[in-house]
């Protein structure tokens, strides 16, 4: 293949050539290319085929609007599939295939779809395979293999991701010569800017121009510019990063992708990063899109947007092919047909269906000796091996509907056509903006700004330069003032722009054959649709531009339309013969390009950084001593401590007995803790909590639960009396944040009145809780200023005082039943206390023990679990708990209580559960009816909340909500497990330890 | 994502804060007089505001104050914020 | 190295030798702990006039009323944490202030409330500081709208946190942050690797700034 690079000129680097492998194929190419660039200068031509047909498919674009050279890049775990060749930098090593192709790009064996294309009409999938429905999943591997988008990596991607918030006066989108001159007006003025642009040199359009700026050259202007700006400290630059999303209150996201243009930067960078700004003003200078035109066969390889061969030739320094022809309706592309033939190509003609294009433009051609074709058309193409060979002139009826005459064919490989601009109005659109469509120009400009925003240039439908340039300094200076800042001067520089004639708008380029016999009109390339799929739509009723691209895929896929969606929709406009405004556009929708999970996600992965890790100041001796952790909301507590390959079974029947028979040690520092201060404290628990408050003395405890408005439980816990107007709350672990929360939330927005202060102390204990029956005598011996006996320190109390020199408060309460010391003190101290009383109760057999052995101490006890064995549905009558609700005062949650339906003999109520085999532990969750039936569906009667072997009791035990259960105690209930078989249990009081609550006030 | 001004904090990302849905839901004073219907009806039942919405916001992340706003549910702007105890923008809801 | 039981250290259980250049070639961004000798949670009503006499006849400064600012003086900063809550924190041994603070507004509707060891107290510096924790933080930390003077409750890293510019006279700043004691593991982690690329290190010396 011969090198159809140019002898001089371009921005590529030709001190640095780089080596690169496409498809198997070793090429070469400079620093600077793209991979779709470096290709064509080898005189690749084909990329691929197309999704559904498999035609061969060539490059249409220069950038993101690509519809058709889509790549995977790399190889295994960090491997990208969809990638469009266009905007893949090359580096030296790189390695891309083509994504579409069976078994090969040029032999492709479902290329008989082109074949039998008649038979593939719009909609053909749905209508064909959706019976029967038990096919379907063989059908869709194969159309999916058929139709292949790439495939994604199997193995996890090593490479790190990761965010970045910001925030900024001004947020340019953009830098061609419309956002530059805004950021250098921001920048100038002091304001903090960021300039995003998703390429990866800044300059937009500039980059391929050949125009003067203020009488220099376009790229000596940019550079400059470019410079000035990246000296500013309150300017970042952000090349490579495409805004993908515009949201409300002026919050946008960038996505930079930083590392895959370069090759072996091994993983200390991120490959992309995503940029999450707050903007003050947005300036949103996207360009416009160049549409293409829809006429017969306009998909081979060679057919290329204008504005796409200009980039090749004066940005890259490549010439697409030896012959080209410019096809247009507007006077853009003239400007192409001076490029080709600078750049030595053989320029057949300017076919532009306009029956008068302007006398200048003429007089230029003429100058080069290039023919135009005026009132002319293209109404078919033809092909050999390597693409395009010849496209057919016809003559066009003044309305540019019909075909007059054949006009016989000019023989080019390359055709470079403009069917008129689109401003890309994609991220106004999303900020909350209209489309509204400009009738001269012939597309959709940016109505009213919804946000803070301002789009410019040809973003706003300005496509001359020096309109464009002065357009940008406006933009700048109108949100230098919108952010308060005293704006700098600045000459506005010029550009010559010619003055030409209108467009006119060419939707469908008429062939003179019957409809359904000429060749396919695609209209968008990537997804296969032609204008006679969406005649079809039309046809079959559809109205909706929305439901017209569901039912054709028009504007799906990696390039969302880019360079198609408006002929679409023009044309559907056609078929119902409505005008396009009134037919409308789809949704704007982020993203405007794809976005990798990777950067969704950033480095909140695994279990490390998905969610913070709470840890108590004794976290590092259990994990010393070898605890299996547990997560208890943001918590690790420990959950058992396995001892010489013991298994969690066997290690928490040795916790169980060791705490039940001496002492058993428990890290409680994870509940959590709230001071309650104020002359009301007494009054605001009182409305708080379901029982009363006020007559509890100093130093004494009272456990209490709090109910929703709703009346069901919500949280419960113990709470102290430390002075007059001075109170200690405990609540859950899981729910300390949220009771806080419950707390402050009832005293500032209802009772604001009532004189009492809530501050969390959670992290400031840490609280080792000691149960057991010989605790007491172990305590005596670290403890010599509290006297410990019953009588001087009762059930339900505190004290402070010291243990083991270590300043502390002691509370006498208990959640296992048996004798028990919860000892807190200062978080710093909490290891020195674990410690010690690790080693003062060595004699006793002091056994550390998990949240697994607290629970089965405490279901032993018939001890409920908030969370656990209620579920927001249950109330303290629910769980036999009336004792606890008081009769004679409010609090919240106690009018629903006496709704009927908290009354109904049916509700579920809490019981206990033992097994007729007295080893068989019932599945927690697990559903129970009450006859062992199999005539399905059988009636549920309960389920069970809490199920565990007690080696205490030598019998499974379980506590389970059954309607009634109260009143059904010693009836059968029975528990259908998932294996078939029914487990029959008998129900029972939940207390199955102590039922006489001796043990533990001893 | 919203920006919500706290009227303590000033301009602070929707992330720090919790949201507590319709204001102005005043607690009855005897709750044991109401039938079940109109306690129903204090508990459960909603406005489903199209346009300017009164609703409460606490700062979560940061000063812990519940406040009021008054936020457009089709728009999203939120149009005014005042402390509780401060009359809302819009007068004393029907 | 690694600090094992040391009281008061946030980084027990961190390989402080884990410290590594970054691509520019140098620690970008440095840690330090902050000794703090005690923390008090303070309410109050800051519309009474004894209370704020009351508290300033202790401390020697004037408790902060205007939002998310601070007040520092020998070794003693007050932070404003809302409307009628402050926090203190005391960097002298030798000074308690609980105790001071309860006799000197008795009467009133005030809560005193000691943090002590319930607070972790760490310093982010260098070139790349404000660069690392707005991996995590949504708060603009820009020295215009962050300055002296300034504090704020945020969320840095899923944690709620409270984070004071400390400007120190080379213009640099070091970020004081003040997380809950059980977050300041899974915090300090997070910032050491959101300064992959940055490099860091641990620095033992306390040299936390204005005071």
């Amino acid at each position: 293949m011969s090198s159809q690079r140019l002898p001089s000129g371009g921005r590529i680097n030709r001190g640095r050539p780089l080596e690169f492998f496409f498809n198997g194929r070793r090429y070469e190419g400079f620093e600077g290319d793209t991979l779709a660039s470096g290709l064509l200068a080898n005189g690749i031509r084909l990329f691929g085929r197309s999704f559904k047909y498999h035609r061969p498919r060539g490059l249409f674009g220069s950038g993101s609007e690509e519809p058709n050279a889509l790549v995977q890049l790399g190889e295994g775990a960090s491997t990208i599939p969809n990638l469009k060749a266009t905007q893949v930098e090359l580096f030296d090593g790189l390695s891309a295939r083509t994504v579409v192709g069976w078994p090969s790009l040029e032999i492709d064996l479902y290329a008989i779809n082109n074949r039998i294309g008649r038979l593939l009409p719009a909609g053909f999938y749905y209508k064909t395979f959706m019976r029967p429905r038990f096919l379907w999943d063989w059908y869709e591997g194969r159309i999916r293999h058929a139709a292949g988008l790439g495939f994604a990596p199997t193995e996890p991607d090593s490479a790190r991701y990761d965010k970045r918030n910001a925030h900024c006066d001004v947020l340019v989108v953009g830098a061609g010569p419309t956002g530059l001159m805004a950021a250098l007006v921001a920048g100038r003025s002091g304001a903090r800017v960021i300039v995003a642009d998703e390429q990866a040199e800044m300059g937009g359009d500039l980059l391929s121009s050949t125009q003067h700026v203020s009488g220099a050259c376009p790229w000596m202007f940019l550079d400059n510019l470019v410079k000035e700006l990246s000296l500013m400290d309150n300017v970042m630059l952000l090349p490579r990063s495409t805004v993908s999303g515009y949201y409300d209150y002026n919050f946008l996201v960038i996505n930079q992708r930083r590392t895959d243009h370069q090759a072996g930067i091994g993983d200390i960078v991120s490959r992309e990063r995503n940029w999450r700004v707050r903007a003050r003003q947005v300036v949103l200078a996207t360009g416009a899109i160049e549409r293409g035109l829809v006429f017969a066969d306009n998909d081979r390889p060679g057919i290329m947007l204008s504005s796409a061969v200009r980039t090749y030739i004066n940005r890259y320094a490549v010439r697409p092919g030896r012959t080209g022809a410019v096809f247009t309706n507007n006077d853009s592309a003239y400007q192409t047909a001076v490029e080709m033939h600078g750049a030595g190509m053989e320029v057949k003609g300017v076919i532009d269906v306009r029956q008068r294009p302007s006398q200048e433009r003429l007089l230029q051609m003429d100058t080069l000796g290039i023919p135009v074709y005026s009132g002319h058309g293209v109404g078919g193409t033809r092909s050999g091996r390597q693409g395009l060979r010849a496209v057919e002139l016809c003559r066009l009826s003044a309305d540019g509907r019909d075909v007059l005459t054949q006009k016989g064919s000019l023989d080019c490989q390359v055709l470079a056509i403009s069917g008129g601009w689109n401003p890309a109005i994609h991220l106004h659109c999303q900020s909350g903006g209209r489309p509204k469509y400009d009738d001269d120009q012939a597309c959709f400009v940016p109505d009213k700004s919804v946000q803070s925003e301002r789009s410019a240039g040809s973003a706003l439908g300005i496509f001359q330069l020096g309109n464009c340039l002065s357009d940008g300094v406006d933009a700048g200076v109108h949100a230098v003032r919108e952010t308060g800042y005293a704006c700098a001067h600045i000459d506005i520089p010029y550009a010559s722009d010619r003055t030409g004639s209108a467009i006119e708008p060419m939707w469908n380029v008429p062939d003179g054959v019957l409809p359904g016999r000429g060749g396919k009109k695609f209209v968008d390339y990537q997804n296969d649709t032609t204008a006679a799929d969406i005649a079809l739509a039309a046809r079959e009723g559809y109205r909706s531009i929305e439901h017209v691209k569901r039912y054709t895929a028009l504007g799906f896929g990696t390039d969302q339309g880019k360079t198609g969606n408006i002929n679409g929709l023009a044309i559907l406009a056609q078929h119902l013969g409505q005008s396009i405004p009134a037919t409308g556009t789809t949704t704007f929708r982020p993203n405007y390009t794809p976005v990798t999970f990777g950067a969704i996600a950033g480095r909140e992965l695994g279990t490390v950084f998905f969610d913070p890790v709470r840890k108590t100041p004794m976290h590092d001796w259990h994990v010393a001593h070898g605890a299996v952790f547990e997560d208890v909301g943001q918590w690790k507590r420990p959950w058992y401590y396995p001892k010489g390959g013991e298994t969690m079974e066997s290690a928490v029947r040795r916790e169980c007995l060791a705490t039940r028979k001496s002492i058993g040690l428990l890290d409680a520092s994870t509940l959590g803790k709230i001071e309650v201060r104020g002359r009301d404290s007494a009054e605001f628990l009182n409305r708080i909590y379901t029982n009363a408050w006020s007559k509890l003395e100093i130093n004494r405890c009272r456990y209490g639960l709090m109910l929703g408005e709703d009346g069901m439980v919500m949280d419960d816990g113990v709470s102290s009396r430390l002075g007059d107007n001075h109170y200690y709350m405990t609540t859950t672990t899981g729910g300390a944040a949220h009771v806080l929360g419950w707390l402050e939330r009832w005293h500032q927005t209802e009772w604001p009145e009532l004189e009492v202060f809530f501050t969390s102390v959670t992290d400031r204990w840490a609280v080792a809780s000691i149960a057991g029956p010989n605790s007491r005598s172990l305590l005596d011996r670290l403890c010599s200023d509290i006297d410990l006996s019953a009588g001087a320190f009762p059930f339900m109390s505190l004290r402070e005082g010291s243990v083991a020199g270590i300043s502390a408060r002691l509370f006498r309460i208990s959640f296992s039943g048996e004798l028990a010391f919860e000892i807190n003190v200062s978080a710093d101290d909490g290891v020195a206390l674990w410690e010690l009383l690790m080693e003062a109760g060595g004699e006793y057999g002091i056994t550390p023990y998990g949240t697994e052995t607290m629970h089965v101490l405490r279901a032993e006890k018939g001890y409920v679990i908030v969370g656990q064995d209620t579920d927001g549905s249950v109330t303290p009558a629910d769980l036999g708990m009336d004792w606890i609700v008081s009769k004679t005062k409010d609090f919240i949650g106690k009018r629903s209580l006496a709704r009927s339906d908290m009354l109904r003999d049916s509700r579920k109520q809490l019981v206990g559960l033992v097994t007729e085999q007295p080893e068989t532990v019932l599945p927690e969750g697990t559903q129970l009816v009450n006859e062992p039936s199999t005539d399905y569906p059988v009636p549920m009667t309960g389920h069970v909340t809490s199920s565990y072997y007690s080696s205490t009791l030598g019998h499974s035990i379980a506590l389970a909500l059954i309607k009634g259960g109260h009143t059904r105690m010693g009836a059968s209930v029975y528990a259908p497990t998932l294996d078939g078989q029914c487990i029959k249990a008998i129900i029972s009081s939940p207390v199955f330890y102590d039922p006489e609550n001796k043990l533990h006030k001893t | 994502m919203l920006s919500i001004d706290c009227p303590w904090c000033g301009s602070r990302d929707q992330s720090e804060f919790s949201y507590g849905g319709e204001a102005h839901i005043v607690r009855p004073k005897e709750p044991e007089k109401l039938s079940d219907e109109d306690w129903g009806d204090y508990l459960f039942n909603r406005k489903n505001t199209k346009g300017r919405f009164e609703e409460q916001w606490c700062h979560t992340a940061g000063c812990r104050r519940w406040f009021n706003a008054v936020r457009d549910s089709q728009s999203y702007k939120i149009e005014a914020v005042y402390k509780i105890g401060e009359q809302s923008p819009d007068g004393i809801p029907e | 190295m690694t600090i094992s039981g040391s009281k008061h250290s946030q980084f027990v259980g961190i390989d402080l030798d884990a410290s590594f250049k970054g691509i520019a070639g140098d620690y970008g961004v440095w840690f330090n702990e902050i000794s703090v000798t005690e923390f008090v949670n303070l309410r109050g009503d800051s519309t009474h006039s004894g209370f704020l006499t009351g508290v300033q006849r202790v401390t020697g400064v004037e408790l902060p009323v205007i939002p998310n600012t601070v007040v520092r003086s020998g070794g003693l900063s007050c932070h404003w944490l809302g409307p009628d809550e402050w926090l203190m924190t005391v960097k002298k041994p030798e000074v308690s202030i609980m105790q001071d603070l309860e006799d000197s507004l008795s009467g009133l509707h005030i809560a005193v409330t000691d943090l002590t060891g319930g607070q972790s107290l760490f310093g982010v510096g260098g070139r790349q500081s404000r660069d690392v924790l707005s991996a995590a933080c949504t708060l603009d930390l820009h020295a215009d709208a962050f300055a002296q003077g300034s504090c704020a409750q945020t969320i840095l890293a899923h944690s709620n946190v409270l984070i004071t510019p400390a400007f120190q006279s080379s213009g640099d700043c070091v970020f004081e942050v003040l997380v809950r004691r059980s977050y300041a593991d899974h915090l300090i982690r997070w910032l050491m690797d959101a300064a992959h690329e940055d490099g860091f290190e641990f620095r033992l010396d306390d040299n936390s700034g204005l005071d």
